[in-house]
């Protein structure tokens, strides 16, 4: 295939094109600033943590339930009893 | 597809976007303004060219970078056209301005007589014609960029060559007397 290139492809060829306005660089460049993501390394880490505490909450055996205590119950005051109580305590002063 | 001709030329290393910017911006802008017939339309499609580059790697393996810049750009072109087409064709009666200015009148008036003869052609050989006389393509290359069979590319820039030189013959041999 002739590649080559006659007078009048030369001559047309010959012309330069226009540059760009050095204003479009200024106003092009900086607008293509990456934008900051998570690096995977720290995605994965995380991601991992997490598999480790939810694999351990549901592998670990629940605690016994405690055994129900006496020694600190109050004996329930019957509402009669304190009503009198009450009474007489208003009936002192 | 056959692989992007070699040419001696090799980036050293990956450029950065400011690097890619300077060397080659200005052929994708002249570039993408044979798609829009617009500067506003072709400066967006820059714009979003680079936006691209930004998010994704060069390929390792490319060795004609300025031919796979051009085959991207051509790809955005083309989506552009699908979603414009009907824009594009109000704008094209007001050629952007392509070359530089020129110090001798003669060439000016033939810089300016070429704008607007370029103009006039459609815009599969347009955008040949500008692949081949100033972005220095071969044919093989420019067959690559817009994914079209290396007959296709060479009889485009034919068609186109003719027609330019039928529109320019007058100025050209007042310029170029034989």
């Amino acid at each position: 295939m002739n590649t080559n290139l006659d007078d009048f492809e030369k001559d047309l060829q010959a012309l330069r094109r226009r540059e760009l306005p050095a204003a479009w660089r200024d106003e092009l460049l900086p607008a293509l600033k990456p934008t900051t993501r998570t690096p995977r390394w720290l995605l994965a880490g995380w991601s991992a943590a997490w598999a480790a505490i939810l694999m351990m909450y549901f592998t670990t055996p629940a605690e016994p339930a405690a055994p129900p205590s006496t020694a600190h119950e109050t004996p329930t005051l019957r509402w009669e009893e304190r009503a009198a109580l009450i009474a007489n305590l208003l009936a002192s002063n | 597809m056959r692989p992007v001709r070699e040419t001696p030329y090799r980036m050293p290393a990956t450029p950065t976007l400011p690097e890619l910017y300077d060397a080659h911006a200005a052929g994708l802008f002249h570039y993408f303004t044979s798609f829009t017939g617009g500067e506003a339309d072709a400066k967006d499609l820059l714009q979003e060219l680079f936006i691209k580059l930004d998010r994704q790697s060069i390929p390792v393996g490319v060795l004609n970078l300025r031919a796979w810049l051009l085959r991207l750009a051509h790809h955005h072109a083309i989506d552009w056209l699908r979603k414009h087409r009907v824009r594009r064709r109000a704008e094209e009666e007001t050629p952007p301005e392509i070359f530089a200015a020129q110090e001798d009148p003669d060439q000016a008036e033939l810089a300016k007589r070429l704008t607007q003869a370029l103009a006039g052609l459609p815009l599969e050989q347009r955008s040949v014609a500008q692949l081949k006389l100033w972005d220095g393509l071969t044919f093989e290359e420019i067959a690559e960029v817009q994914g079209i069979p290396l007959n296709t590319a060479a009889s485009r820039y034919r068609y186109a060559l003719e027609k330019l030189r039928t529109e320019l013959r007058p100025l050209y041999d007042e310029l170029k007397p034989s």
